[in-house]
């Protein structure tokens, strides 16, 4: 294992979805959340957020995962922002009004 | 037996809580709370509230009942369809619990609610829908001083996080590029909101129950400054399938601009309706900063202009639309009144002020006034609770 990567889990909140990847240590929080959100076809009228299990916080979407202190073995989750009530307007809808 | 043992306790609404080591009843009975966002969510904190006896809520929503609210809101019924969410739950709140003074806004937080309030105010419970609305209360508690918890609903997870303007993330610090996107779509090239027409998230009352407890859980920790809670910054995440609950620390962001607290001291003037930007400024040249966008005509490339003061989250995208022709009207808009603006003479109420705002007055000698307000006694000195105790 180069010191450049780093292997984790990945999984959702409801631990429906979970995948072992390897990264590499400048891929930033926001590009992984891009990739999950991709890969199993997540909503795309929510947001989300990563956290980590070990450290018990949320990460900075703009932080490198090597710099925002993600280790090999992680256990990382994307976590939906949950606002309730009435979804904002798509961007295509949106145009059309 | 002696006189002193004889006791009526039937008589005491809250006798069982008295038996609670750390609770004060009369700290909740002076506490001042605002409830912004009177759904599902608010209809639950507001109801909480009410049981355990806090003494004044300010209730704000600009939404009217639907029918697909009653499956979801514990004080809303059938013969309320068409009513103001805010002025419905009132009337809800003070039916549980007679004392209390539930005050509603009908209104749109961006404009209606007074900055004064906020500031006033010991606690704001987030019972909001979109993230425009959290956006705009965010700032508004940032810049008041005070408090506020954030609660969102999903089918079978909820959340609630705790901001504050003593220290850690805001609700902005954590602004990603696809909510940024999203908040700009919610306008349209002119500044002008779009109305939002697409179906709503699915939740139920389940899951607002829950939050809804948990809001008032944390409120009672904050106004009873009882460790053990959320820490300013923290978000609760309850997972119900399978049950799960995590608590996160969030990133703050050191370049956020929501972060700043007016700074003491604030004078005081008359309520908006008495007191007009010239009266502000005085002799003195100058511009009053209201705060928000208030829109003073609207310029049809065909009929031209039309003057108007209203604010800016007030005015629809259709309602620019030209009367007489039917053409896309351009807002023109400004946040500071000047002494030569033909607005400047009119009372601030006319130009959408609200009770209790708080304007900055910028001249020769700058200064914060909070104008007073029905909603509030006149004397600055009211009696905040919890938190706020001993501040002014």
């Amino acid at each position: 294992m180069s010191d450049d990567t780093l292997t984790l889990t990945l999984r959702t909140l409801d631990k429906s979805r979970h995948a072992q990847v390897t990264l590499p240590v400048d891929y930033t929080v926001e590009e992984l959340i891009e990739a999950s959100r991709h890969n199993w076809a997540l909503p795309r009228d929510t947001d989300y957020v990563l956290r980590s299990e070990r450290l018990g916080r949320q990460l900075g979407a703009r932080d490198a995962l090597g710099s925002a202190g993600v280790a090999t073995g992680d256990i990382l989750e994307v976590v939906p922002l949950l606002e309730a009530g009435t979804r904002p307007l798509d961007a295509r809808t949106a145009h059309g009004r | 037996m002696s006189d002193a043992a004889f006791t009526l306790p039937d008589r005491d609404r809250f006798a069982r809580h008295r038996q609670i080591s750390w609770w004060n009843q009369d700290l909740l009975a002076r506490a001042v709370v605002i409830v912004a966002g009177c759904g599902a969510l608010g209809n639950e904190v507001a109801k909480n509230l009410a049981l355990v006896g806090v003494g004044t809520l300010v209730l704000v929503d600009f939404d009217r009942i639907e029918r697909s609210n009653l499956v979801r809101s514990a004080l809303f019924t059938e013969a309320d369809i068409g009513q103001m969410k805010a002025s419905v739950a009132a009337e809800a709140v003070r039916r549980i619990y007679p004392a209390a003074r539930a005050i509603a806004i009908a209104g749109d937080l961006a404009c209606d609610l007074g900055l004064g309030l906020v500031r006033h105010a010991d606690l704001v419970f987030g019972c909001l829908d979109s993230i425009h609305a959290r956006f705009a209360l965010n700032r508004l508690a940032l810049r008041a001083g005070t408090d506020w918890l954030d609660g969102g609903l999903g089918v079978d997870a909820l959340q609630v996080a705790l901001y504050s303007p003593s220290g850690g993330a805001c609700y902005e610090c954590q602004v990603t590029a696809e909510m940024a996107r999203r908040f700009a779509n919610r306008y349209s090239c002119a500044g002008l909101a779009r109305p939002d027409q697409a179906p709503g998230v699915p939740t139920t009352a389940v899951t607002a129950s829950v939050a809804g407890a948990l809001m008032v859980e944390e409120g009672l920790a904050r106004l009873h400054q009882r460790p053990g809670g959320l820490a300013p910054g923290q978000r609760l995440t309850l997972q119900l399938a399978p049950y799960r609950l995590t608590v996160d620390e969030l990133p703050a962001d050191p370049d956020c601009c929501a972060h700043g607290v007016i700074p003491d001291p604030i004078e005081r003037a008359a309520a908006p309706g008495r007191v007009s930007a010239r009266d502000l400024l005085g002799s003195q040249p100058g511009e009053v900063d209201l705060g928000f966008d208030l829109v003073v005509g609207l310029d049809c490339p065909r009929c031209g202009r039309t003057p108007m003061a209203i604010p800016r989250s007030r005015l629809t995208r259709a309602a620019a639309l030209c009367p007489i022709c039917g053409s896309e009207r351009a807002p023109d808009w400004t946040r500071r009144i000047g002494d030569e603006i033909l607005l400047a003479g009119r009372p601030l109420g006319d130009l959408g002020v609200p009770d209790h705002h708080i304007v900055e007055v910028l001249g020769s000698r700058p200064r914060f006034v909070e104008l007073d307000g029905a909603i509030l006694p006149e004397d600055p000195a009211i009696a905040p609770a919890g938190r706020k105790e001993g501040r002014s």
